[in-house]
C-alpha cells in the first residue's frame, strides 16, 4: 500500500512533465495539424540551455526554465516563419516529412557543437518532506510546481485571450476562421512559438532529473506523442490527463520489471491505440 | 472533424499521344541501360579491382538496394516508412543466428527476409487499414521499441554486446550477391511502373478514396507492397550482417539507417528505378570524399537535404530535371 502510494506520488510528478512534453506537440498539431517531431531538438536544447547557464553561472536551474522557454519561443516563431510556413497548403505528410528533416538537422548540429557527452549538473534540490509512510522529495515537488504553472499559464492564455481564442478557432476550422478576419500565418506562428517555448522549458526541468545527451528529447518525444494520440490530438484536458497516466504507468512499471520494460510497454500501446481508436490521429479537437 | 485545409490540387494535364509515344521509346532505351549496369555491377568482382574499390561498390549495392526496397512500398503507395533501417537490422541479426546455427548464405538470407516479412505484417496489419500519418506513426514506434526489446533480448541477440559472424565470406560473393539484390528491386520497380499493378499502386499514392471507389482493394495492395519491399530490406540486412561481421544494436537500428532510403528514393525520384540507384551511387561516393565531416554533420547534412527535398522538390531531382526540361520546350 505504501509503496503504491509513494509510486502514484512518483508517477505524477513525471506525468506532470510529460504532459507539459505532450502540450507542445497537441498544441501545434491541434492549430496547424502539423506533426511536429522538431519538438525533440527544442527539449534537447533546452536541456543544455539549462546545463551551461548552471555549469557556467551557478544559477539556479529555475531560471534556466525561463531562459529555455524564452529561446524556444523564438527559435519556434522564426522556423515557422522560415520553414514550415512555406508548407500550410501541402498533405499533413509533408509536414512530417519536413520537421522530420529539421529534426534530424538539429541533431546532427547539436551532436557536432555540443559532442556526445552526458552532461549532469547538481540541481541543489535536495531533502524532501515525509508525510506519514511517504517520501515527498523536494525535486520532485518543484518539478511538478513548475509544471502546474506552465500548464495553467497555457490553458489560461487560450482560454482567457484573444490570441488564445482566435487559436482555438483556427484548431475548429481553418478556412472559417481566416473568413473571420484571423490572420492565419500569425496564428501558426505564434502557435509554433508556443509549441517550441513548452518543448524547451520541458527540456530544461528534465536535464534536472536525467543526463543531458543530444539523444535526450527524441527519447522523451515517442513518449509524448503516445500522450497525445491518447489524449486526443490538441485537448489540453486530454494530455494532461493522459500525461498523469502514462507517467503513474512508466513508474510503476520502472519499479516492478525496469525502464526498457517500461519504455517498450508505453511503445506498444501506441499500436493498440492504433488498432481500438484509429481516430486519435486524425481527428482534431479544439484546444481547450 | 476532417482535415480541411487541403489546396485543390492542380490536375496534370494528360500527354499528348505523341509525348506518350516517345515516352515509351525512353522507356525501351532505359531497360537496356538498367541491363547493362546490372550486368556490369555482377561481373565486376572477375576484374580484378583492388578491395577498396569493391567496398566502395558493395556500399553504393547497399544502399541502392535498401533505397529501392524503401521504393517498392513508400515510393509507389505514398505511405512513408521510418522502419526501413529497423528491418534491415532485423535481416542483419536473423542472418548472422540463422549462419551462426550451421547454414549456408542462402539460408541465413532467407531468415532475414522471413524475419522482416513477418516484422512488416506486424506493422502493416494494424496501420495500413488506417489512413497517412497512422502508418509513419507506427513505424517511428515500430523502430524504437525493436532496439529496445533486441537489448534486452539478451541470450539471443548478444543484448548491448551484439553478435559476430562466425565464418567470413569473401567480399566478392558478398558484393556480387548484394548487387543482385538491388537489380532484383530496380527491376521489379521497373516493371512495376510499366504495369496496371503498378498504376493501382500508384492511385494508393494520388488519391486513395477515389483508388476504392473504382475497386481497387488498397488495403490489400499495400499490405502485399509492404511485403515484398520487407523482403528485400531483411535479405539486404542478412548480407551486410555478413560485409560488417559484427552488429550491436545501435548501430544497426539507427535514425540514419531509416533516413537514408527515404532521402536517397525521395530525392532520386520517388517510383523511378533509375533515380534511387543512381542517388545511392551519388550518396556512396560522396560519403568516400566527405569523410572528414564526421558522422555528426553527416546526419545534419542528410536531415537538410530532406528539407530542401521537400521545400523544392517535392518529386526528388528527376522529377526537377523534367520539370526544367519541359519548362525548357515549351519556351516561347
Amino acid at each position: 500500500m505504501t509503496t503504491s502510494l509513494q509510486l502514484l506520488v512518483n508517477g505524477i510528478a513525471l506525468g506532470s512533465l510529460l504532459a507539459v512534453v505532450a502540450f507542445g506537440l497537441a498544441l501545434v498539431f491541434g492549430v496547424m495539424g502539423v506533426v511536429n517531431f522538431l519538438h525533440a531538438e527544442m527539449l534537447t536544447l533546452g536541456g543544455y540551455v539549462t546545463y551551461f547557464l548552471v555549469v557556467n553561472t551557478g544559477a539556479s536551474p529555475l531560471l534556466g526554465v525561463a531562459l529555455a522557454a524564452a529561446i524556444g519561443l523564438i527559435i519556434g516563431y522564426g522556423i515557422q516563419h522560415v520553414v514550415l510556413g512555406r508548407i500550410v497548403d501541402r498533405p499533413p505528410l509533408d509536414g512530417l516529412l519536413l520537421t522530420y528533416g529539421l529534426s534530424v538537422l538539429g541533431l546532427g548540429l547539436i551532436t557536432y557543437f555540443f559532442t556526445g557527452d552526458y552532461r549532469s549538473y547538481a540541481a541543489g534540490f535536495g531533502g524532501g518532506w515525509r508525510l506519514g509512510e511517504i517520501y515527498l522529495p523536494t525535486k520532485d515537488m518543484i518539478v511538478l510546481a513548475v509544471c502546474v504553472l506552465l500548464l495553467a499559464a497555457t490553458g489560461a492564455l487560450l482560454r482567457y485571450t484573444r490570441t488564445g481564442a482566435a487559436m482555438r478557432a483556427v484548431a475548429q476550422h481553418r478556412e472559417a476562421a481566416a473568413a473571420c478576419g484571423i490572420n492565419l500565418a500569425q496564428i501558426d506562428a505564434l502557435s509554433f512559438a508556443l509549441g517550441g517555448g513548452l518543448g524547451a522549458a520541458a527540456g530544461a526541468i528534465l536535464s534536472t532529473t536525467f543526463v543531458t545527451t543530444p539523444e535526450l528529447g527524441h527519447r522523451w518525444l515517442l513518449t509524448g506523442f503516445v500522450i497525445v494520440v491518447l489524449g486526443g490530438m490538441g485537448s489540453l484536458v486530454g494530455v494532461v490527463i493522459c500525461g498523469l497516466l502514462i507517467g503513474i504507468l512508466q513508474v510503476t512499471l520502472g519499479y516492478h520489471f525496469d525502464d526498457s520494460w517500461a519504455q517498450l510497454t508505453i511503445y506498444l500501446l501506441l499500436f493498440v491505440l492504433l488498432l481500438i481508436r484509429p481516430a486519435g490521429l486524425t481527428r482534431r479537437v479544439e484546444a481547450t | 472533424m476532417t482535415q480541411v485545409s487541403e489546396a485543390p490540387k492542380q490536375m496534370p494535364r494528360p500527354p499528348s499521344i505523341r509525348a506518350r509515344a516517345s515516352r515509351r521509346q525512353r522507356h525501351g532505351a532505359g531497360a537496356v541501360v538498367l541491363l547493362a549496369l546490372i550486368v556490369v555491377a555482377i561481373t565486376m568482382p572477375m576484374w580484378g579491382l583492388d578491395s577498396y574499390t569493391l567496398s566502395v561498390a558493395y556500399t553504393i549495392a547497399f544502399y541502392a538496394a535498401v533505397a529501392q526496397a524503401w521504393n517498392l512500398m513508400s515510393g509507389f503507395t505514398g505511405y512513408i516508412s521510418f522502419a526501413h533501417g529497423a528491418l534491415v537490422g532485423l535481416g542483419s541479426y536473423a542472418g548472422i543466428l540463422t549462419m551462426n546455427a550451421g547454414n549456408g548464405l542462402v539460408a541465413a538470407i532467407a531468415a532475414g527476409a522471413g524475419t522482416a516479412l513477418v516484422a512488416s505484417l506486424i506493422i502493416g496489419l494494424p496501420s495500413l487499414r488506417l489512413r497517412g500519418i497512422a502508418f509513419a506513426f507506427a513505424t517511428i514506434f515500430f523502430q524504437a521499441a525493436l532496439l529496445l526489446a533486441v537489448q534486452k533480448a539478451g541470450p539471443i541477440t548478444g543484448g548491448a554486446q551484439g553478435l559476430s559472424a562466425r565464418d567470413l565470406i569473401p567480399m566478392e560473393e558478398l558484393l556480387t550477391v548484394m548487387v543482385a539484390i538491388a537489380g532484383g528491386a530496380t527491376l521489379l520497380v521497373y516493371g512495376l511502373r510499366r504495369s496496371r499493378l503498378g498504376l493501382r499502386l500508384l492511385s494508393i499514392r494520388e488519391d486513395e478514396t477515389a483508388a476504392r471507389t473504382i475497386g481497387i482493394g488498397t488495403v490489400r495492395l499495400k499490405l502485399s507492397a509492404f511485403a515484398v519491399s520487407a523482403i528485400f530490406a531483411g535479405a539486404a540486412g542478412a548480407v551486410h550482417a555478413f560485409y560488417l561481421s559484427t552488429i550491436l544494436p545501435e548501430n544497426t537500428f539507427t535514425l540514419q539507417g531509416s533516413l537514408e532510403p527515404l532521402v536517397l528514393t525521395l530525392i532520386g525520384g520517388a517510383a523511378t528505378a533509375i533515380g534511387p540507384v543512381l542517388m545511392a551511387a551519388i550518396y556512396g561516393i560522396s560519403q568516400e570524399a566527405l569523410q572528414e565531416l564526421g558522422s555528426e554533420l553527416h546526419l545534419a547534412l542528410l536531415g537538410l537535404i530532406l528539407v530542401l527535398a521537400v521545400l523544392f522538390a517535392k518529386n526528388g531531382l528527376t522529377g526537377l530535371a523534367a520539370n526544367v526540361l519541359r519548362r525548357w520546350r515549351q519556351r516561347p
